[in-house]
Order: C-alpha cells, then sequence, then structure tokens
C-alpha cells in the first residue's frame, strides 16, 4: 500500500469519491473525519487499497497448501476428515475463494472443508458473502480455468459458484479485540496484516491465535513479515521458499484472555 | 427488418454502465474520477461503436475538444507512470484511434452484457458531430465531467436487421 | 524473449508496448490476425502472442484457430486480450487452446500476474 512521492494524486482521487459520499466537497476538509470516525478510517483504507488483492496472491502460499499442507492434514485428518481454515483479515475475499478452489480441486470425496473469513470492516464481510467481483477485479492473477469453472456473469460483475460460496463463512472481527467463539483451526491465514499493529498487539494476537491453532496445525504470515524472532507460541518451518509457522508445544494452553484496557483499533 | 418493440431490448443499467465506464477510466485514462455533472451544452467529438444481433445498439461517447486531447494524451503516455501535467497536443491520427479506442472498450463490454451473440461494429469518431438525438427513443445515459470536461455516454436501441 | 501484440487499435498496442518492455520483453505488432500469421511465417518465433478477439480481416479467435493447427507453433502462448467476456466466449477461446484470458480494462500488474502464472516472467524479469 505504499504511494511513492509525486503520486499523492492516486490517494487523492481514491479519497475524493469517499469525501463526496460522507458529505465533503474534498479530501482536505474531509480527512479529520477520517482519523476521528472508525467506519471512515477502514473506508478510506479500503479504498486506498483497491488495487491490492489478487487471486493467489504471491502464490508461494498457495503452492505451499498445495504441495505441503494440504497432503500432511489429509493425513492428520483421517479419522474426522474435516479441514478447517482460518482467512484473518480476509478483505473482499479472494484468498478465502482462492483456498476453496484449491479445495474444491484436491479435496477427496467424503472430506469436509469450512473457510472461516474474518474482517473489520462490515462491508468487507458482505463482499465475502456476496461473493461477487468486477471485470477489472477477476483479471487479477486468476488463472481463466478457474474463472470459467466457478464464476459466472451477473450484469457487469461475476459471482462465485454457490458450491464454493458454502465452503466459506464471512463475519466481522476485529483482531485487536477478544475473540469470539471460534472452531480450533488447521490453517490460519495472517497475511499482510500484523504490520499495522504495535508490537504488543501483535504479540497478543499471536498468542490468541495459537489458542485457537490445532497442535499440528499451519499458520501463514505474509511473504515478506519477520520479526518473530521473540515470539514464543510459534516454531519456524521451511518449506520450498515459505516459512511456515508451526504452534509450538506448551503445557498449557492459553486460554483467550479478558479484554485488555486499551484497545488499539484495526 | 423488424420494427422495434423496445419491450422485447433491454438497456443496461445505469450502475453497469458507470461500473464499465469507471474501471476503463481507471485503467486506461486517470485516477482522477468521473463525476455527475449538468448536460453539456454542446460536443466537439463522438466516439461510436454499434453492436448487432441478439441484441442491437448503439454506443456513443461525447467528448470537448480539451477533454478529448487529455484523455487521449493519458492513453498514450499512460500505463505506469501517468503524469498529471497536461500533455503537448496529440497528432490527430492519435487522438483519434485513442477516442476510438475508448468506445471499442466500452461497446465490447456493453455487448458482453447484452444478449448474443451479435457483432461489434469498428469505432466511427466524428469531429463537431451532430447534437445527441434528444428525442423518446430508449436510452440510458450519463451526463459526467473528468477534470472539469465533460464526458457524455449515451446508449440507444436500434432496430436490428 | 519476444512477444507479439495483435491489436488493430495502435492505442491499445502502445499500451501493451510499453507493459511487456517494461518486463523486459521484445515487443512486436500486428493489426489483425493475418498479418500476426505473416509474422509468425516470416519472422522469429515469440514467447506469447496478446490476441485481440475483433479485428477485421481476421479476428482473434479464427487466428488461435490457426496457430494450434500448426505442430511447430504449439509451443506459443497465446492469451487472449479483449472485451469479449461472456462466459460463453471465454470458454470457446480457452476450447480453441487459448492458454489464457485477459478481459479489457486491465491494469499493468493485471497482466504481469498473468505473465508469472505462465511462468514467462519471475521477479519483474523475463523467466
Amino acid at each position: 500500500m505504499l504511494y511513492e512521492p509525486g503520486k499523492e494524486y492516486l490517494m487523492e482521487a481514491r479519497l475524493l469519491p469517499l469525501a463526496r459520499a460522507a458529505g465533503y466537497a474534498d479530501v482536505d476538509s474531509y480527512l479529520p473525519r477520517i482519523f476521528s470516525d472508525h467506519l471512515e478510517r477502514q473506508r478510506a483504507l479500503d479504498a486506498l487499497t483497491i488495487n491490492e488483492t489478487s487471486w493467489f496472491r504471491d502464490n508461494t502460499p498457495y503452492q505451499a497448501f498445495t504441495d505441503v499442507i494440504l497432503p500432511e492434514l489429509l493425513k492428520a485428518r483421517a479419522a474426522t476428515r474435516q479441514i478447517s481454515i482460518w482467512s484473518a483479515a480476509c478483505s473482499s475475499g479472494q484468498e478465502a475463494y482462492s483456498l476453496a478452489m484449491l479445495l474444491d480441486q484436491h479435496l477427496p470425496g467424503g472430506w469436509t472443508a469450512r473457510i472461516t473469513a474474518t474482517d473489520v470492516s462490515t462491508e468487507m464481510v458482505a463482499r465475502v458473502t456476496a461473493g461477487r467481483y468486477s471485470q477489472v477485479e477477476m483479471n487479477r492473477g486468476l488463472p481463466a480455468t478457474q474463472l470459467i469453472k466457478h464464476f459466472t456473469r451477473v450484469g457487469a460483475q461475476w459471482e462465485i459458484s454457490p458450491r464454493l460460496r458454502d465452503m466459506v463463512q464471512a463475519r466481522t472481527m476485529n483482531l485487536a479485540a477478544p475473540f469470539p467463539p471460534l472452531p480450533r483451526f488447521d490453517l490460519v491465514l495472517l497475511r499482510n496484516v500484523l504490520i499495522y499493529f504495535d508490537l504488543d498487539t501483535k504479540r497478543d494476537i499471536l498468542r490468541r491465535v495459537h489458542a485457537v491453532t490445532a497442535p499440528d496445525g499451519y499458520l501463514m504470515l505474509g511473504t515478506a513479515e519477520t520479526g518473530l524472532e521473540a515470539e514464543q507460541h510459534w516454531g519456524r518451518e521451511s518449506v520450498g521458499r515459505m516459512q511456515l509457522l508451526r504452534p509450538a508445544p506448551s503445557a498449557t494452553r492459553i486460554p483467550p484472555a479478558v479484554p485488555a484496557t486499551t484497545l488499539t483499533g484495526a | 427488418m423488424s420494427t422495434l418493440e423496445s419491450s422485447e431490448q433491454l438497456l443496461p443499467s445505469t450502475d453497469d454502465l458507470m461500473a464499465l465506464l469507471e474501471q476503463m477510466w481507471d485503467s486506461f485514462v486517470s485516477p482522477m474520477p468521473l463525476l455527475p455533472a449538468a448536460p453539456a451544452p454542446a460536443h466537439d467529438w463522438s466516439t461510436s461503436v454499434s453492436v448487432d444481433g441478439a441484441w442491437s445498439g448503439r454506443i456513443t461517447l461525447y467528448l470537448s475538444d480539451a477533454g478529448a486531447q487529455l484523455i487521449a494524451g493519458r492513453m498514450l503516455a499512460s500505463v505506469i507512470a501517468a503524469d498529471p501535467a497536461a500533455p503537448a497536443a496529440l497528432a490527430e491520427e492519435d487522438l483519434r484511434d485513442a477516442i476510438g479506442e475508448l468506445a471499442n472498450i466500452l461497446g465490447g463490454n456493453l455487448k458482453s452484457l447484452m444478449p448474443e451473440p451479435s457483432v461489434l461494429s469498428l469505432p466511427v469518431v466524428e469531429h463537431s458531430p451532430a447534437a445527441p438525438a434528444d428525442d423518446a427513443a430508449p436510452r440510458c445515459r450519463l451526463d459526467l465531467a473528468w477534470q472539469g470536461e465533460p464526458v457524455t455516454v449515451h446508449v440507444q436501441l436500434i432496430a436490428s436487421n | 524473449m519476444r512477444a507479439l501484440v495483435i491489436d488493430d487499435s495502435r492505442t491499445m498496442r502502445s499500451i501493451l508496448r510499453r507493459v511487456l518492455t517494461d518486463v523486459g520483453f521484445e515487443v512486436a505488432e500486428a493489426g489483425d490476425g493475418q498479418q500476426a500469421l505473416d509474422a509468425l511465417a516470416d519472422g522469429p518465433t515469440p514467447a506469447i502472442c496478446l490476441i485481440d478477439w475483433n479485428m477485421p480481416v481476421m479476428d482473434g479467435y479464427t487466428f488461435v484457430t490457426r496457430v494450434r493447427a500448426i505442430p511447430e507453433w504449439r509451443n506459443i502462448t497465446l492469451m487472449m486480450v479483449t472485451t469479449e467476456s461472456s462466459h460463453n466466449n471465454i470458454v470457446k477461446a480457452l476450447a480453441a487452446g487459448a492458454h489464457e484470458y485477459v478481459i479489457k480494462p486491465f491494469t499493468p500488474e493485471a497482466i504481469i500476474e498473468k505473465l508469472e502464472l505462465l511462468g514467462l516472467v519471475r521477479d519483474g524479469a523475463p523467466a
């Protein structure tokens, strides 16, 4: 989401429609509202990152999922034949549905997969539930064969098939706040979102994610995310070009915490 | 030649038309937005394509001289590092090709929304065109402005052959 | 690595040329399917063709069917870049042998991501 110097006009262009929708004549008069109003701030963030979401983003994590994680889970979960995945900070849902496409392709008969997709933005959650994407969004990293297999046209948009939409359950959730009741997850994707939090909150999130991850489960962060040297709840495992995090064994599984006195907004 | 019965033919919704226009603008012209505007009093350029078949219609964009120069300049200089400064005046041939492509893209996208099969014509670009018809014929219309210059879009049904 | 851009619009060809040269391709152009076939027959074989659908003389769909019938050209990647975006037409083009499909309008990132998908570009340069 980095805007190079000289491209401030891009930010201006993206914020102007929001400013107008909120009743302001220009971006300058709208800016204070972004800082004071959580919903407007989220809308602004969404608008500024509008070009960032691709299907199968960075590819490597999805390759790791197909080549390593899923085969391992198929062995480890043979008794229940259920796989549970969490796409945290799911945005408009390309990550969740990309996984759904891979599961549709590779999951054997008799198995079920559930993908929980969460985001702090109710608008994003509504988008995931609707499963509709614009043509420009459909161009981003989605193999054409997957497009025709899983999507149909609805007006100027493309809608994901009911079969895949049924795999994904989207709900609003603030990572910085205590988690609501969640299933135990075999795989958690927490990609490119921890960067928005301070160190203490980051650690707290990782601790609470650990509590809802199966002991033999996996955590994926963004491809460029590092800096967890002091992190006690997770150990690293290299898979090809990818670093996966596995829950560090702990004698006691720490239950979700009581809310802290201050919560940083997402 | 069949008589036009408007109940048999659809028009795109203004929402769909606007979405397609915005995506095209964002990708090839500029991230600065198209904003609602009062209907433009005159038009210096028109660029249109027609679609003929299961759905038959004509899609026309009307632009001012200054607007056409700016828009075509952006499309040609464009892509990765759009320079907000206005470009020097373009050769007419280049301008015509660029705004013709706008009609082609918008028309082609609309064709894909409407019932098929159908055939997309080559773009027709006119300087000092006739004013858009202001009759009661069914049409979908957007009156917009970009960087202070008018951008008008008409989609009208035509009798299929 | 060489790319052949096939589109009857000079503007579109220059937009695609820009994206491709930025990731290190040499770019040749053709204004319709027939010119493109001639370019393939006469010149060095490109790694990829980017193909518009609606063109005079010979359209992009026909070009794809012709190329896929020639054994010497079986390794050329064929990517449609077109406004034709009905589900039927995309299926039709892929069935005829197109490897990938980009719907116009597109951003430069979209083209680059498709090239990465196809294994032609890696880390911002020809693979």
